[in-house]
């Protein structure tokens, strides 16, 4: 990953502006949710005002694992989001993110208590249901190109992947946790789950790498458009996150939350279809068939 | 010390030390020669390394000549065991025993019949494949006697046991320095009957059943074994495995030999559909399920497909059929282990989901993907033994091997507990070695992506299992208490062999460029071009890069600062959520299969993996056909 002073300055400045651009998404997408329900709804930047507000509050905690595990948590995720705006190895930032995910889990675990437990087992269940969807997403990537270094991709994922790209959607909506998919969150149910037993300071830390978590997804999916003019190339990433937080939006308002069971059997198996449909289609371009 | 010295030495010394321990009744003071021999053994292990190094050799050939009363030692000993096989088939009234006994006579006899006299140069060959397995059984096999030492103490039939372990690190050691096929088979049938001798230890039924069970399958695929060596000899006219491979397998029915021997290190390996074996195996002691499952017995079988890969790559139809065989046991296996409650049976799946990566990454058969199972294969021993540790350790506190009972056992056994917990992450987690290989591995499969399917649903398979059973070890109520591993009051034996082994499992994801530089990349050279590279920070690939090293030392720092400044105080402790109720709760296990489905899961991989292993043997005959 050797590069120059300006890619240096770039990459630094996305790896700090990825995450608050995270925020100001959650913010405007409570902000249009709320309309969608006929609310007025908090300030876009409200997400900001939280995170500042837990940090400022005695720290409370069961036990020492949940705070070693979500500062690993965190600490996991940024790696993960690091390595991408580097223009790293794919492979590497799934793995890594997915590790942040495991220590999120081992968190939630790390206190005895019956809605963390319950939440922690239904986040493994999501783990289940969207890894292997998400790992196949990458693996395509590297297959079309023979590459899953970031930095060498320089035209558009988009026309040879768009399969793919709807097979992320499946992918984005539970790690935005959002219905039907907010299984190991569900509020009604189990009280925000693996969440329950953090509070103040660590809950913040625990919030933060999810931004990380969900500015790293984001990132992949920026990767699917590409153009020589830096200012298209922008527009059209932008709109790429746009389409697919809007969707992922309507999905969450117009469904209701699904059982643990079918959001595995769905996410599998619509993901692994997308995404051998796809794969298919580049074999048989490649065959000159297509 | 002259090299080939150290190679016999490192057979034959844990032979003789093994036959020291027998006169020990009682097995008072027995460690003294057990500690003497390991140790020896780890000081041989490197000493070849650095040899192989310092000499420049890339491989090391042992005529027959210099050593000539071993072959007749070795084809005496050959002709006993097999009578032995038969015997005890007899003796159990157990057809399937005898029957494969006589079935490796027979091929046996015509063998010698033929070739009797001529001599296989060389005997014994050395390359770096052999020095990384030689190192993977010396050094981790010995570890593992040492810590029997503690863990058999109450055992009234010690020197048995321990003449066992050790002669099954000899004869490891023997299969995998062998050249001529004829070795390599009476080094195979020895670590059979070892394995057959320490499953049965504890001579209950269970344990007599498994043994057997065990003793049918691998005897089952020492028929498949003595049965390629014959139609290599026939076909190839070479009774020397590096003959054999420079010729490359050719044809049409010429191709039976490698179908034969893939077959005999399925059974060996334990691949679907022969898990059962190693299933069963676990009523054994754990030193020997951590022997079985890191460092001796499974491994042979996938050392024989990564060293007959090379000579199969031009056979495509065979080289993917072994991979899908692989393939399918990690899928399936990985499945079946979050449905499974016991700790030994969770480690047995995932030993056997391991193995059949390094199958499918011999099937596959790039330059990277062996690399990635050579990578695989260390890592996983080293993390695996430790892990068979821990729960043997814990098995002393709770008395169960029920992963529900091991509930909160940070508060209770702190060190044991921080250990498993080094054992679980490297085998599962980035940064560290293991999944060094896991990331090599996916690219690898780039190049058959249909498998891609299979192993990305594995993958995650993987992580739930071993996420939920750490889990449950590291829970803990309300409290500020740091897991002290000080004041844990584990035997020093305990502390000194889990220790060595976290250590080592943390040490080598770091050195983890001199591995690749100094013990994969030697072999991969003689046979692929290089593709794997460590350079500097990072561990570089044909299609990526992975800065291995940035990561850990990140990691390093991150736990440091915690450890350094996060002290919770005792009024900032809270009490867990339970909506307002202050009943007292207990939270069962979650095995996301009911037992039917488990069983239809089971029976549709085994039938897959059934009818995957008839296309391969059926390879050669429809080639004959074609041609």
């Amino acid at each position: 990953m050797s590069m120059d002073l300006a890619g240096i300055l770039v990459s630094a400045a996305l790896f700090i502006f990825a995450p608050i651009g995270v925020g100001l998404i959650m913010g405007i997408d409570r902000k249009v949710t709320a309309h969608m329900q006929n609310r007025v709804g908090p300030p876009i930047t409200q997400a900001f005002y939280d995170l500042v507000k837990l940090f400022g509050k005695r720290p409370m905690l069961m036990n020492r694992g949940q705070a070693v595990f979500a500062v690993t948590c965190l600490m996991m995720q940024a790696m993960a989001l690091a390595v991408l705006v580097a223009g790293g190895d794919l492979l590497v930032v799934f793995f890594v993110s997915g590790a942040g995910s495991v220590a999120f889990v081992l968190g939630a675990f790390s206190a005895r208590s019956p809605y963390s437990y319950f939440g922690a087992q239904r986040e493994l269940l999501q783990i289940l249901a969207y890894e292997p969807v998400l790992l196949l997403v990458i693996l395509l990537i590297g297959y079309d190109r023979g590459s899953f270094v970031v930095g060498g991709i320089n035209s558009s994922l988009l026309p040879s992947l768009i399969l793919a790209l709807l097979a992320l959607v499946i992918v984005l909506v539970i790690k935005l946790q959002k219905s039907p998919y907010d299984i190991a969150t569900a509020h009604q149910e189990i009280v925000s789950g693996p969440y329950v037993e953090y509070s103040g300071p660590y809950l913040a830390v625990t919030k933060l790498a999810n931004w990380f978590e969900t500015a790293v997804i984001l990132g992949i999916l920026t990767l699917f458009f590409w153009n020589g003019n830096v200012a298209i190339s922008v527009a059209g990433k932008a709109s790429i996150v746009v389409i697919a937080i809007f969707a992922s939006q309507i999905i969450d308002n117009i469904t209701a939350r699904l059982t643990k069971e079918r959001m595995v059997k769905f996410t599998l198996t619509a993901g692994i279809l997308l995404v051998a449909v796809n794969m298919t289609c580049i074999f048989l371009v490649r065959q000159g068939v297509l | 010390m002259e090299t080939a010295v150290i190679v016999l030495a490192l057979v034959a010394a844990p032979v003789l030390g093994g036959l020291i321990c027998l006169p020990f009744r009682g097995g008072r003071g027995i460690g003294v020669p057990v500690l003497a021999t390991s140790v020896l053994m780890i000081v041989l292990s490197l000493l070849l390394l650095l040899d192989m190094h310092s000499l420049g050799l890339s491989r090391l050939a042992i005529d027959e000549g210099s050593i000539e009363p071993t072959k007749w030692l070795i084809l005496a000993s050959d002709f006993a065991l097999l009578a032995f096989f038969i015997v005890t088939g007899l003796r159990l009234r157990n057809r399937l025993v005898t029957a494969f006994g006589v079935l490796q006579l027979v091929p046996l006899i015509a063998i010698e019949a033929s070739s009797f006299g001529v001599t296989v140069e060389p005997a014994l060959l050395v390359d770096y494949l052999s020095v990384t397995l030689t190192l993977v059984v010396s050094i981790i096999g010995s570890i593992i006697c040492i810590y029997a030492i503690r863990y058999m103490q109450h055992d009234e039939a010690q020197p048995r046991f321990f003449a066992v372990m050790l002669i099954f690190l000899g004869a490891m050691n023997g299969a995998v320095f062998a050249n001529n096929l004829l070795w390599l088979f009476f080094f195979w049938e020895v670590t059979t009957l070892c394995s057959y001798l320490l499953i049965g230890h504890e001579r209950t039924k269970e344990a007599k059943e498994s043994a057997v069970r065990a003793l049918v399958y691998t005897l089952g695929g020492g028929v498949a074994l003595i049965f390629g060596i014959l139609l290599a000899n026939s076909y190839y006219n070479t009774l020397s495995m590096s003959d054999l491979l420079s010729s490359g397998a050719a044809s049409g029915l010429a191709l039976l030999p490698f179908a034969l021997m893939a077959f005999a290190a399925f059974t060996k390996s334990a691949q679907m559909p022969f898990q059962n074996w190693l299933l069963g195996a676990m009523v054994a002691p754990t030193p020997v399920s951590a022997l079985l499952h890191s460092s001796t017995m499974v491994k042979l079988g996938v050392y024989l497909l990564l060293r007959m890969s090379p000579a199969i790559v031009s056979v495509p139809a065979l080289a993917w059929s072994i991979a899908a065989v692989g393939a399918f046991t990690f899928l399936g296996t990985s499945v079946l282990a979050m449905a499974e409650s016991n700790s030994k049976r969770v480690l047995a799946y995932s030993t056997i989901a391991n193995l059949g990566l390094i199958t499918m990454c011999a099937g596959i058969d790039t330059s990277l993907a062996i690399s990635a199972a050579l990578i695989l294969l260390v890592f996983h021993a080293v993390s695996k033994a430790l892990l068979f540790m821990c729960v043997g350790a814990m098995k002393g506190e709770t008395a169960s091997l029920e992963i529900d009972d091991m509930a909160g056992l940070r508060d209770r056994m702190p060190y044991v507990s921080i250990a498993f917990a080094i054992g679980v992450i490297t085998i599962m987690l980035p940064p560290f070695g293991m999944f060094a290989s896991k990331w090599l591995l996916s690219e690898a499969i780039t190049s058959l992506p249909i498998l891609a399917f299979i192993v990305a649903v594995g993958f995650a398979a993987t992580v739930v299992y071993y996420s939920k059973w750490l889990g449950r070890v590291l829970s803990g109520g309300s409290s500020v208490a740091r897991p002290s591993v000080i004041k844990d009051k584990l035997p020093a034996n305990y502390r000194y062999t889990l220790g060595s082994l976290a250590v080592m499992a943390v040490a080598l994801s770091f050195l983890i460029n001199y591995l690749v530089s100094y013990l994969i990349n030697p072999y991969i050279v003689t046979v692929f071009h290089v593709s794997v590279e460590g350079t500097g920070f990072s561990i570089f690939s044909s299609l990526g890069e992975f800065p291995i090293i940035v990561l850990l030392v990140l990691v390093a720092v991150t736990f440091l600062l915690i450890g350094m400044f996060l002290r919770p105080k005792q009024q900032e402790l809270s009490a867990p959520y339970t909506g307002g109720e202050s009943y007292q709760f207990e939270t069962g296990g979650f095995y996301l299969l009911s037992r039917f489905n488990r069983d239809r899961a089971n029976a549709i991989f085994n039938l897959t993996a059934m009818v995957i292993i008839a296309i391969l043997l059926a390879i050669p005959f429809a080639s004959e056909v074609i041609r």
